[in-house]
């Protein structure tokens, strides 16, 4: 008996013990997080995987059923009830890879998109989702007409697959169920995947959080303020954003003119950044104003479903008019969102939880335990990322040990198309 | 037990109360911090766009999309279907070889020789070794497309561009080039290269199968930026770019 627990003492130990894998000889180029994270590493960098030009993929809609949504006709008439997903195929028999998308995003936008394809492309069927902080998702399947509680935004979403999955029928042949989520989506990944050990709907068999949030309130607030107040005038002279996206539109002009081409795909905007030669501020201000844009769609989607009155007024029909809303719903911040209007739906039910005891359970803390000692999930991070904290890598070094991937560079999700980080993804799903 | 239920009651009627909005119905709630924020915050004026004609555009926009749905898309699709991915990349030179004639047009019509002697150089590359603009050679060995048309013309020669109009069917533009995309038809009925704009008009099928074509090379679908404020940001990017093109 008590060798067994030394000998259990001394495995654990063992498992504790083991280091994060902090990842060597990495020649990505980009040495500043916050050019990495807009900009990416620049053309010729990316993994051949990350186009697909015949994909083989079918867009599939949901109707959750969720109740109450007979009070906006107008949505329902729009078909804003119906949530879309996609899904690429393969015509044999392969494994199924779940894909949760960011921030904001939808089954089919940019990052999304590269990771069906990467994934297509190495022979898996790829299964993408709208992520629950989509104003879609809100909509259409959210319990709670909010996101940010985790564990139930992962429920909802939970609830989704299966109806996907259900909807997609036989279709086509699985040989094993994978989940793998960015950004955000990573959070939401480990959860869901906690949720399907417990209730065994799903069986996904590895689990892969590409650059999640470690704690939801930190990354939130890095983004928030990552343009300090009062910046904006200090460089511009203005409180004027139309000044300030004028000029660089202005510059952009210039740059077509001068090099007498325009072209607005992808692999240019590279280019055209380096040809107009963003500041450090200008790059965490189009980061700043992107989560501006996505934070103002849930605060809307909420206030509108939930009866807030914050953005619109209570009882408004939603037929048109709403840049004004649009307006009000861009004061908010994120935090805004979390202390004045989650915090306060969840201490209702639960009011002995203070802040921080709720941003615990919201964020990879809340499954610390799960992602201790479950050998099948693993985590993809950069020690730069902006959406992190102090102490957030070490958090992940002590509760993964060997199954936390650390890249030195890359900013948040900067690395993604780079080769070196879709082989370590694609091999981690191939083991 | 009785006084059980009426405590749980009273609870429950406390939490619903406490959760249920304060604003009146009709009313805004406008917090200290909120107002505070407005005063000093960055201004928002980004957003506003010439729109006079905002509310026929919302509508018209809801229809495109609708019409997108269930005509147009459909159509798209079942193109793809009868016409594999290598067919259709050959029609889309083919329509583009025709259009270069306008694009030349507009270029010269704008003192910008350069350009019109690309367009020009496309269009005779592509016509003769590209098998009547079936392989878009000259994008291939470097000459990039042009991108003028009568509207950007209009603009350099003064016209303003009038207000946002959502086109039922065609989609977001500025007036201006409302009227410029009919200008362009006429003029390629007019010069009549190779016989195809006439037949575009006339023969419906082949009209069908250039729109359907158009429509295939736009990535952008309505109802793709999964936002509440879509329309939005719809018409700010297609009047920033219609300025960037005027500009260039």
């Amino acid at each position: 008996m008590t060798s067994r627990i030394f000998l259990l003492v001394i495995a654990v130990a063992a498992v504790g013990a083991v280091q994060a894998r902090d990842v060597a000889n990495y020649k990505f180029p980009e040495a500043d997080a916050v050019r990495a994270t807009v900009l990416g590493a620049g053309p010729g960098t990316e993994h051949a995987f990350v186009t697909a030009p015949e994909i083989r993929q079918k867009s599939f809609w949901l109707d959750m059923k969720k109740p109450g949504l007979e009070r906006f006709p107008a949505l329902k008439r729009r078909g804003v009830h119906r949530l879309e997903f996609s899904l690429a195929y393969q015509k044999t028999a392969a494994p199924l890879l779940v894909s949760i998308a960011g921030t904001g995003g939808d089954h089919a936008s940019g990052k999304a998109a590269v990771m069906k394809n990467i994934f297509f492309n190495a022979g898996y069927h790829v299964l993408s989702m709208t992520s629950p902080s989509n104003a879609d998702f809100i909509f259409a399947a959210s319990s709670t007409n909010l996101t940010g509680i985790t564990p139930q935004d992962a429920a909802d979403l939970y609830a989704v697959i299966q109806a996907a999955l259900d909807k997609i029928g036989d279709r086509i042949e699985v040989t094993e169920y994978y989940l793998t989520g960015y950004s955000l989506g990573g959070l939401e990944a480990g959860f869901v995947a906690e949720l399907d050990d417990r209730e065994r709907k799903i069986g996904f068999t590895k689990v892969l959080m590409v650059n999640p949030p470690v704690n939801l309130l930190t990354s939130v607030s890095n983004l928030d303020q990552i343009v300090a107040p009062g910046e904006l005038v200090a460089e511009t002279g203005s409180r004027s954003l139309k000044g300030f996206t004028d000029g660089l539109f202005q510059r952009m002009a210039e740059y077509f003119k001068r090099t007498g081409r325009m072209d607005l795909s992808g692999d240019s905007l590279y280019k055209i950044a380096e040809g107009i030669e963003l500041t450090d501020f200008e790059l965490r201000a189009l980061v700043r104003i992107a989560f501006g844009l996505s934070t103002a769609d849930i605060v809307f989607t909420s206030d509108v479903m939930n009866e807030g009155g914050y953005v619109v007024p209570v009882g408004q029909s939603l037929g048109g008019g709403s840049t004004v809303w649009f307006k009000r719903a861009m004061r908010w911040t994120f935090v805004d969102y979390f202390e004045r209007v989650v915090l306060p739906y969840w201490q209702q039910t639960h009011p002995e939880d203070s802040q921080a005891d709720a941003v615990r359970k919201w964020s990879l803390m809340g499954i610390e335990e799960y992602l201790r000692s479950t050998r099948k999930i693993s985590v993809i991070h950069n020690r730069d990322d902006i959406i992190l904290g102090p102490g957030d890598i070490d958090f992940l070094d002590r509760v993964m040990g060997d199954r936390a991937i650390i890249y030195p560079l890359g900013g948040h999700l900067g690395n993604m198309t780079y080769e070196r980080n879709v082989d370590e993804m694609l091999a981690f799903f191939d083991r | 037990m009785n006084t059980l239920h009426k405590f749980v009651a009273a609870g429950i009627t406390v939490i619903t109360l406490s959760s249920a909005a304060i604003a009146e119905e009709g009313q805004i709630r406008e917090p200290e911090w909120y107002t505070e924020r407005e005063a000093e915050g960055a201004s928002l004026d980004f957003i506003d766009v010439y729109d006079p004609w905002e509310r026929f555009n919302r509508r018209s926009y809801q229809f495109n999309r609708q019409f997108d749905r269930f005509v147009f898309l459909p159509a798209v699709r079942s193109y793809r279907f009868i016409f594999p991915g290598f067919a259709r990349t050959g029609i889309n030179n083919f329509w583009n070889n025709i259009d270069e004639v306008q694009h030349t047009s507009s270029s010269l019509l704008q003192f910008k020789p350069g350009k019109a002697a690309r367009s020009v150089g496309r269009f005779i590359i592509n016509s003769t070794i590209g098998l009547a603009g079936l392989f878009d050679v000259a994008t291939r060995i470097g000459i990039d497309k042009v991108n003028e048309d009568f509207g950007q013309v209009l603009g350099v020669w003064g016209v303003g561009p009038g207000p946002y109009f959502v086109i039922p069917i065609l989609g977001p533009s500025t007036l201006r080039d409302g009227i410029g995309l009919a200008a362009d038809q006429a003029f390629a009925l007019w010069v009549n290269v190779a016989d195809v704009p006439e037949s575009r008009r006339d023969e419906i099928g082949l009209a069908l199968l250039y729109a359907i074509d158009t429509r295939n090379a736009v990535p952008l679908r309505y109802g793709d930026l999964k936002s509440p404020f879509e329309y939005e940001m719809v018409r700010f990017v297609v009047t920033k770019r219609r300025e960037l093109l005027v500009d260039d």
